[in-house]
């Protein structure tokens, strides 16, 4: 099963501060919800684009818009019924089914959506795991729940390969004489699948007392914080980042509110 | 490990349980998928283990796990864009339908008529608050129009969820009796 979602490279993305990302990431995002022109977000969306094929590949950024594809036709179809302002294109039974204000608002849409998709995947395509969660703690994650996020990080290849280990093991029962199930009958799928799914929880849950006390053991639970093994820059070191990354905010803003 | 109520007090086993727990929400979201819903893509079965962690863990747990697991899911099924909606609505649902269960449990016996109101008022619960959760969701995302496409999806996901749940949760405690324990 595909875990991970970091793509190694070596680009101006990949070597920046988590943290900056993180915050551009916020930023950006916060910016799709601002009542731009509909232009304005297909400018800060192609900026957004380009970073992708910088960082990623031009291929590897198309990924992300062809899953949402579907869903941004939908988007053009069924935003525009719910307006019935502006122009009148298309009108059934005297109806406004499709006038400008629903077009200008089924483009809105679409571009905040793509923007958002772009931004999430390029930034988890640059970041690595360990890196985002470092930068969450920056921003004031506690110890406590870093620790159970990359506890999580750490366990999801373990349950996978219960999971997988444990459905070979189901398939190998089979005989010739075992009953066909069909691909559309989802009662009985559902069901064979469940005696899948109550072996791997009983497995996965068998493991929590173990893991528990390792964690123990390891001083978890007391008023001291052990140290760390993976340390971010200090804000020195950061500096140089940080006055780099200003100008792109301040032309940013600029764009969007003059 | 003879008083396992006071082993789950501890801040090692409840870290331990939620870790768990989370990923288990993850593989059960990530590998089974059915695709109808276009705006999320697919139905899964990680409601199966939200209703689970509710059933068995508790409210907090289940808050924790349905959060972080779904979110995760999200991410590393290419929908990162819903990790952050995710992680609140799936909480909100797990940690609601810990106490739901927690209040029916106080009142109802453990016979057919009780797991069946448990399972109605729980599925009641957990489809108000996911299916509304991402629908408001999907109205500031993608409009209403195509968030109303996700509700149907989201209702049959319950029900897979509350029936897997209970269903899990009986066999769990059958096969690993100490798991009575783990609640807090």
């Amino acid at each position: 099963m595909f875990t991970e979602t970091y793509l190694k490279g070596n680009s101006v993305l990949h070597r920046l501060d988590p943290r900056i990302k993180l915050f551009f990431l916020i930023f950006l995002s916060a910016l799709f919800f601002v009542p731009l022109s509909v232009f304005k977000y297909y400018g800060i969306l192609l900026f957004i684009f380009a970073s992708g094929i910088y960082s990623a590949g031009f291929r590897d950024v198309l990924k992300p818009v062809k899953i949402i594809a579907p869903l941004i036709i939908l988007i053009m179809l069924l935003t525009p019924p719910f307006h019935s302002e502006g122009t009148v294109y298309l009108a059934i039974n005297g109806r406004p089914f499709l006038t400008s204000a629903g077009l200008y608002e089924s483009f809105h849409l679409a571009g905040r959506f793509l923007g958002l998709t772009l931004l999430f995947y390029i930034f988890l395509r640059t970041t690595k795991i360990e890196d985002f969660i470092l930068a969450l703690r920056f921003f004031g994650l506690s110890y406590r729940m870093s620790l159970m996020i990359s506890l999580t990080v750490r366990y999801i290849p373990y349950i996978s390969s219960i999971y997988e280990g444990t459905l070979d093991a189901h398939k190998m029962r089979l005989t010739a004489d075992s009953p066909y199930i069909s691909k559309w009958n989802f009662p009985s799928r559902f069901r064979k699948l469940l005696s899948v799914l109550t072996s791997v929880m009983i497995q996965a849950v068998k493991s929590i007392p173990a893991l528990a006390m390792a964690l123990e053991t390891r001083g978890v639970g007391r008023n001291n914080l052990p140290g760390r093994i993976r340390k971010m820059k200090s804000l020195k070191e950061l500096r140089g980042e940080l006055i780099l990354s200003f100008p792109f905010i301040l032309i940013i803003v600029i764009y969007s509110f003059l | 490990m003879s008083d396992s109520n006071k082993f789950t007090d501890t801040a090692a086993f409840r870290i331990a349980a939620i870790a768990v727990l989370s990923a288990i929400v993850t593989i059960f979201t990530v590998a089974v998928r059915i695709p109808i819903a276009p705006t999320r893509g697919y139905i899964n079965l990680g409601d199966v283990a939200i209703y689970f962690a509710a059933f068995v863990f508790g409210p907090v747990s289940a808050f924790l796990a349905g959060g972080i697991g779904t979110a995760f899911a999200d991410i590393i099924g290419g929908y990162g864009q819903w990790a952050p909606i995710s992680f609140f609505v799936h909480g909100l649902q797990g940690f609601l339908l810990g106490i739901v269960y927690n209040l029916i449990l106080s009142r109802e016996k453990n016979n057919a008529a009780g797991i069946f109101i448990t399972g109605l008022t729980c599925f009641l619960t957990g489809t108000i608050i996911m299916a509304s959760g991402y629908f408001l969701a999907g109205v500031f995302m993608v409009g209403p129009g195509a968030a109303l496409v996700e509700v149907p999806g989201n209702i049959i996901q319950n029900i897979a969820g509350v029936t897997g749940g209970l269903v899990l949760t009986l066999s769990v405690r059958k096969a690993y009796p100490p798991v009575v324990n783990f609640r807090w």
